[in-house]
């Protein structure tokens, strides 16, 4: 049983937030996961950009229009979004909760920034035009090809262009937050080499068994 | 700790084998479900054209993340004895495995499906084997990749 409230005093300043690590285990975690699903969300995003997307510009209006009203009705797409949103967001808290030098949490705030962007371009352009696409797919209207054509004229190219931007934010924000696990394991390596040094080995070290 | 190039090629390695389960992911839980739906001729239809448009971001970024893995296998073979050489194998073992799953049955389905015509007669039946089997079997790629990037994650992360 690891005793997270339990903060070593301070010697030296140039180490003394370092030092101030505690309860690293339940942040390294929550980073840890925070990445996995923000990877999750960039390959999505990057799928709809690079393979999905490209592919319906060769289908028919109405095909158009059914597959993007198919994708609208499920909920993965907010489920994702906001799994990742959470858990970066429980990182941030964490990490601020157990000052945690200023670099991870730098780090961590910066990739918090580029997701919000990420969401406010998913409010402000997706959701709308997915709304139009829903509208169009209802069972009176889906017969009219004027409107059809309309209308996938009036999403097709927005929603594209603004998912390309929405892929790049996400890959910077994949990027920020590698950089705010890789800080972080570097500080918890330095302070387990220190005198302080408490925490319970994790990940286990499953080489041990293997390799001797 | 890994050091040097080979801590710069985890990260990459992690975070391709991430971006490559996302892509996997994208399929086995909206693209394929969509598809579903719609009726076989259209689904065939476009599942042939997402299948002309997905080979070059998958290369890019599923194949090259692969290249990366394998360095990184060979790294992590020549030093055994450290802890985070393990999960650098265990990791590159579990993502070349969702690579030779991909060649060895995503891919000559999907050239099939290409040779299928969507008015054709039996192309129902077919088009309804391939998405469920497919859709399968690219869950297991999407599982296998997401664990990959959890090794190299975790890789990064033992002493």
């Amino acid at each position: 049983v690891i005793d997270h409230d339990v903060r070593s005093p301070v010697a030296e300043p140039a180490r003394s937030a370092r030092r101030h690590l505690d309860g690293d285990g339940w942040t390294g975690l929550a980073l840890v996961a925070a990445l996995v699903a923000m990877t999750l969300v960039t390959g999505l995003l990057f799928t709809f950009s690079a393979a999905v997307m490209p592919a319906l510009a060769d289908a028919d209006d109405r095909t158009f229009v059914e597959i993007m009203h198919r994708f609208n009705d499920n909920p993965v797409f907010q489920l994702t979004f906001t799994v990742a949103l959470v858990l970066t967001a429980l990182a941030a808290v964490l990490q601020y909760q157990r000052r945690h030098s200023a670099d991870v949490v730098r780090w961590t705030v910066a990739t918090l920034v580029l997701y919000a962007i990420v969401i406010a371009v998913t409010f402000a352009v997706h959701i709308p035009l997915n709304n139009d696409v829903d509208q169009a797919a209802e069972p009176d209207r889906i017969t009219n090809l004027a409107n059809l054509a309309q209308v996938r004229d009036d999403v097709e190219g927005s929603w594209v262009a603004w998912n390309i931007v929405r892929t790049v934010l996400s890959i910077a924000s994949v990027v920020a937050l590698g950089r705010a696990l890789l800080l972080h394991g570097r500080n918890t390596a330095d302070r387990k080499a220190g005198p302080s040094a408490s925490s319970p080995a994790w990940p286990p070290p499953l080489g041990k068994g293997i390799a001797s | 700790m890994i050091d040097g190039y080979a801590r710069v090629l985890t990260v990459i390695a992690a975070a391709g084998a991430g971006l490559a389960a996302g892509f996997y992911f994208a399929f086995s839980s909206v693209v394929m479900i969509a598809l579903d739906r719609l009726s076989p001729n259209e689904g065939v239809k476009a599942m042939q054209s997402i299948n002309r448009a997905a080979p070059v971001p998958w290369v890019i970024t599923c194949l090259g993340t692969a290249a990366v893995t394998f360095a990184l296998a060979v790294v992590a073979f020549a030093d055994l004895d450290e802890t985070w050489a393990v999960y650098l194998l265990i990791g590159a073992a579990i993502y070349l495995a969702s690579i030779v799953l991909t060649f060895a049955y995503h891919v000559p389905r999907n050239e099939a499906l290409a040779a299928l015509d969507p008015a054709g007669p039996g192309a129902t039946n077919t088009w309804r084997t391939y998405l469920t089997q497919w859709t399968a079997w690219n869950h297991v790629r999407a599982a296998t990749s997401l664990a990959a990037a959890v090794m190299f994650i975790l890789a990064l992360r033992v002493h």
